[in-house]
């Protein structure tokens, strides 16, 4: 008879690697499907001709407009740049502190409650507070991206770091392994297909912080420049700009996918 | 010289009865001694392997290795496990470098002496696999060569081939013989298969589970080189098992 370890429901927030991301770009029926959005909405567009449905061509000459006048690009670079650093911190606060919250269980128990009700608050509740706190600088913006896309990568590699199969612990102590051999060469390789569906998800996520936050402040950004219109009921800048932002969205998903499925390649 | 005097053990888990896995367990195993230990399951065979590889502190007693006393994991012996317990991320050759990896081997050298026991187990060709493409046997002696690469005198199997199907146990019991008569080690070889402690073993160690208690040392006195197939039809074999499944079929009769 061995031992048997009572088995733990998994956690609401974990998900697991993607196998076979069929990608958007990959379908020719989705192609179809897109064509077929946009001709309707040029149709409703023509025959409604309501203040809010601008027809797509002028959406799209609003967009290229936009472009022309170099209106969009400082605000493209500004979201980028606090999607870049507000991942980054994600990424380094997340591995370190779901790696100790799989490792130790009183630093689990200390911070898991916590963190599950960080993954489902939205994170724009925050955002006055952020904003008294660091004002308009980038600060803020960062902050709000690190909140959306943080808790599910610390979420996801404590569960991934739990889920070790003991006997390869057991036969890396047989080895003389150390602890911290045990986990570099042990835990944190067998946790990887987790923390890697982590940090998929957290960039989606981090995305959302991102146009979230910037629409908040409305002044800096893609989500700044999309409410500044809306405020000004702009509707084909508005639309202009969701239609980029949903092109930025897809572009950073495929690219995320692309790296996912080249750093899971070698792992079965 | 590994010498086990006086050891008992008990588990205390949280929240469970104390279990007594080891009570007074007295036992010498001479160099390059091929050792069995057999007994019904939850006897302690495990648990006393275990103490001998340092993985468990027993709770009474000690064990010594040629006068060193055992207080945690060592360099004297390597383990073969049941469940394989190989890395799956990992190719058959840093599988089995990875003994020689802990110890701060450089590269090129376990690079060489992790090839040089593939090829040993008969494994040459697969450096480059990863285990999920191999059997189980095959990934068993994976397993066999990573402990034998890192080169310690003694060799723990906790059942090793237990996971396999009859005929792959047969075969790499016989490979087992090979490899062993051509580069002695002490072994502490832990099964439930009665044939497989008689063919293997120098001597059996009988316990019982009442509770993890050596009940008897059976002497096998084959001659080596062993030739399986001839051992099997030999009256000591015969006699030996026999024997064996009387004092099981006593114990089941007792805790029955
Ligand atoms: N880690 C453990 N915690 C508590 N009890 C254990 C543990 N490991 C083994 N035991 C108990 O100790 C006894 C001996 O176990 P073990 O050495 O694994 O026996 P065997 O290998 O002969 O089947 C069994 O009753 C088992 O349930
Ligand atoms: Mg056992």
């Amino acid at each position: 008879m061995t031992a048997v370890a009572p088995t733990r429901p998994k956690p609401v927030g974990v998900i697991g690697p993607s196998k076979g991301v069929s990608t958007f770009f990959e379908t020719t029926s989705s192609w179809w499907g897109i064509l077929a959005l946009l001709l309707i909405w040029e149709i409703a567009g023509q025959v409604a001709d309501l203040v809010w449905l601008p027809p797509v061509t002028e959406v799209i000459a609003t967009l290229w407009q936009l472009f022309v006048d170099g209106v969009i690009q400082p605000h493209l670079g500004a979201s980028l740049w606090s999607l870049f650093v507000g991942f980054s911190v994600s990424l380094v606060v997340g591995l370190i502190v779901g790696t100790l919250m799989g490792l130790s269980t009183t630093i689990n128990s200390a911070l898991d409650i916590f963190v599950n009700a960080m993954l489902f608050t939205p994170a724009l509740i925050f955002a006055p507070i952020l904003f008294a706190v660091f004002g308009l600088s980038d600060v803020t913006r960062i902050s709000v991206v690190v909140l959306y896309a943080m808790f599910i990568i610390i979420i996801n590699t404590a569960e991934g770091v739990r889920n070790v199969d003991d006997p390869l612990l057991d036969m890396a102590a047989s080895f003389g392994a150390s602890r911290w051999t045990a986990v570099r060469r042990i835990i944190l390789p067998s946790a990887y297909p987790l923390i890697i569906a982590g940090l998929r998800l957290g960039a989606g996520r981090a995305v959302k912080g991102m146009i979230n936050g910037e629409m908040f402040i409305a002044l800096i950004g893609l989500g700044g420049l999309s409410a500044s219109y809306g405020k000004s009921l702009q509707f084909p800048e508005v639309w202009a700009m969701a239609l980029f932002i949903m092109i930025v969205a897809i572009i950073i998903n495929q690219g995320v996918s692309i790296i996912e499925r080249k750093l899971t390649a070698w792992y079965d | 010289m590994i010498s086990i005097k006086d050891v008992s053990h008990r588990y205390t888990a949280k929240g469970r009865e104390e279990t007594v896995a080891l009570s007074n367990v007295n036992l010498e195993i001479e160099d390059n001694e091929f050792v069995t230990i057999i007994g019904p399951s939850g006897c302690g065979k495990t648990t006393l392997m275990r103490a001998v590889g340092g993985l468990v502190q027993p709770t009474e007693g000690e064990i010594t290795i040629d006068g060193q006393r055992v207080t945690g994991p060592h360099q004297q012996a390597a383990v073969v496990f049941q469940n394989f317990a190989l890395l799956p991320w990992a190719s058959i050759l840093d599988n089995v470098a990875f003994g020689l990896e802990l110890q701060g081997m450089g590269k090129a050298d376990r690079i060489a002496k992790a090839e040089q026991y593939i090829k040993r187990v008969g494994l040459s060709g697969f450096e480059r696999k990863y285990p999920r493409e191999l059997s189980g046997g095959m990934q068993q002696r994976v397993g066999l060569a990573r402990a034998l690469a890192v080169e310690t005198p003694i060799l723990l199997m906790d059942e090793p081939f237990g996971a396999l199907d009859q005929q792959t146990r047969r075969y790499m019991q016989e490979e087992l013989i090979q490899i062993w008569e051509g580069d002695r080690r002490t072994v502490i070889f832990v099964t439930h298969d009665m044939e497989e402690a008689v063919l293997l073993g120098d001597k059996v160690v009988l316990m019982s589970a009442r509770p993890g208690k050596i009940e008897e040392v059976i002497d096998v006195d084959i001659a080596r080189p062993r030739d399986p197939e001839a051992v099997e039809r030999s009256e000591v074999f015969a006699e030996k098992k026999e024997y064996l499944w009387r004092r099981l079929r006593e114990m089941y009769q007792v805790t029955a």
